[in-house]
């Protein structure tokens, strides 16, 4: 699969656009989900998606095999999220009540995050907790909540989170260990 | 093992990152120590919420039409340089000697001059109305109304000894009429295209509006002055209410040339997100987004700046696709 993946790259780097689709398909779905968990916002989700894949499309002929093309777009992906969210900083604060996961036309699909044999009351308990938590996982810093997002939603070893946010493994244990203390802080009511 | 040892040892427990020999390690502490138990619990909780949190995937037909659009902004942008290579190679292929490039620069330009010289040359005396001493009456003129001002002795004929006068005789004009009189709507279009006062451009524009309102009637002189005050005015507003009116009108060449030189040029984004939305007006009755209209939504995606100029264009893109 690699060698396909590197020919693939090659052609595409000579300007072959079919070559380049075949790439967009094997990896845009991952792509898309990072930014998905990232973000928690369809929008915003798209929006990193076109930016990143433009990035690379630009920049394929900068890559030059010494990593895998994985790690390559997904540490561009990491960087456009991050830089997104920085931007958005600067302009609004998330709040914790924001609802989590829910759809453009504001209802929120309680069977997609919890298991449908349960009530009623308990499945309207457990969309509140997960809204919480997403909104307290949107508080944390960029690079925490990358390292979260990479780790405990895309289900990324250490190492390859390492990888991919350019960091050293020690790095990004600090980062889980601090995001995890501080969500730990953060949805303490929960607890009981 | 001390206490923040066995917090991370057990966080990288959950996290499934702790080799089979520190796993089993850890298992046997946990059995022996209360404390350690405690704590293993506690984070047991914690993985469970947040295991149960995780966001849902973006579904397939979504994924899909993102990739549509997106394979479309990158074709666009292949071909873009694909075409500036394909000119940059031309010029690099022509084999023409320095000397030879400078000599026929210096014609074109002298040439230029020479044509533009007698194109744009006119006599002066055209610019005044001719009157001799016999058909003109000063205190008649001053009666009328008229402010004679900018006197000019121009010269001293040889032969007779006589002195040509020049001068500007003003007379204010009022003219009262509905916006849809000739007079009335070459004046509003003047008005539109060459006052120096913004709050005068925009009420020859309110005026039209107005009257468009009550009883439209598509007008070439109203439309032209239209577009030139979309394109060129400085004042916003103006430009604005120009781009409004001209949505009433059918659209046409101009019309599109015009939104799509607002999109492209306009240093405004209220005025970039009009033009989308007027191209989203009028695409409903018309087909009107062509591949032109494509191409400079598409170089918005790309280019623009404003996060809602981008998304305008991003949904009236996936409309057409």
């Amino acid at each position: 699969m690699v060698n396909r993946i590197n020919d693939l790259i090659i052609k595409a780097q000579k300007g072959d656009m079919f070559a380049f689709e075949q790439i967009l398909k094997y990896y845009d779905r991952h792509v898309l989900n990072i930014a998905f968990s990232f973000r928690n916002s369809e929008e915003d989700s798209k929006d990193i998606y076109q930016e990143v894949f433009i990035r690379v499309f630009k920049g394929l002929n900068n890559f030059q095999f010494k990593s895998e093309f994985s790690t390559w777009l997904y540490r561009i992906t990491t960087n456009v999220c991050i830089s997104y969210q920085s931007k958005e900083k600067r302009h609004k604060l998330d709040s914790i009540d924001k609802p989590a996961y829910t759809h453009e036309d504001g209802s929120e699909n309680i069977s997609d995050t919890i298991g449908g044999e349960l009530s009623a009351d308990s499945l309207a308990i457990n969309s509140e907790i997960s809204n919480e938590i997403a909104g307290a996982v949107n508080l944390l810093p960029a690079q925490q909540k990358m390292a979260f997002v990479l780790k405990h939603y895309e289900g990324y070893k250490i190492k390859e989170v390492a990888e991919i946010m350019n960091c050293t493994e020690g790095t990004i244990k600090k980062y889980l260990f601090t995001a995890n203390e501080k969500l730990r802080q953060l949805l303490k009511h929960l607890e009981d | 093992m001390n206490k923040k040892k066995l917090k991370e040892q057990i966080e990288l427990y959950f996290m499934d990152e702790l080799n089979p020999q520190d796993r089993e390690e850890l298992e046997k502490l946990i059995m022996a120590s209360a404390v350690a138990k405690l704590e293993f619990e506690k984070k047991s909780k914690f993985y469970n919420k947040i295991a149960s949190s995780k966001p849902k995937k973006m579904n397939e037909e979504s994924i899909s039409e993102l990739r549509k659009d997106l394979v479309t902004v990158l074709r666009y942008t292949q071909n873009k340089s694909t075409i500036f290579e394909r000119i940059n190679n031309f010029i690099s292929s022509w084999e023409i000697s320095l000397p030879k490039f400078t000599l026929s620069a210096s014609f074109s330009l002298v040439a230029g001059l020479i044509i533009g010289f007698f194109i744009f040359y006119n006599s002066g005396d055209l610019d005044y109305l001719k009157l001799s001493k016999s058909n003109i009456d000063i205190d008649q003129l001053n009666k009328s109304g008229y402010s004679i001002s900018n006197i000019q002795v121009s010269n001293y004929e040889d032969a007779t000894g006589n002195v040509r006068i020049s001068f500007d005789a003003v007379k204010p004009v009022d003219f009262l009429g509905s916006p849809n009189d000739e007079v009335i709507k070459t004046f509003l279009a003047r008005a539109i295209v060459s006052s120096d006062n913004p709050g005068v451009r925009i009420k020859s524009l309110s005026a039209i509006a107005n009257e468009s309102k009550r009883n439209f009637i598509p007008d070439p002189t109203i439309k032209n002055a239209l577009i030139s005050a979309l394109k060129a005015d400085k004042n916003p507003a103006v430009r604005l209410e120009a781009l409004n009116l001209l949505k009433m009108y059918p659209i046409d060449g101009e019309i599109k040339d015009a939104l799509l030189f607002t999109l492209a040029n306009d240093d405004n984004s209220g005025l970039r997100v009009a033009s989308i939305n007027a191209f989203a007006e009028f695409e409903l009755h018309h087909n009107l987004v062509d591949k032109q209209v494509i191409h400079e939504l598409t170089k918005s995606l790309e280019a623009e700046s404003n996060q809602f100029v981008k998304i305008r264009a991003a949904s009236l893109l996936k409309g057409v696709n």
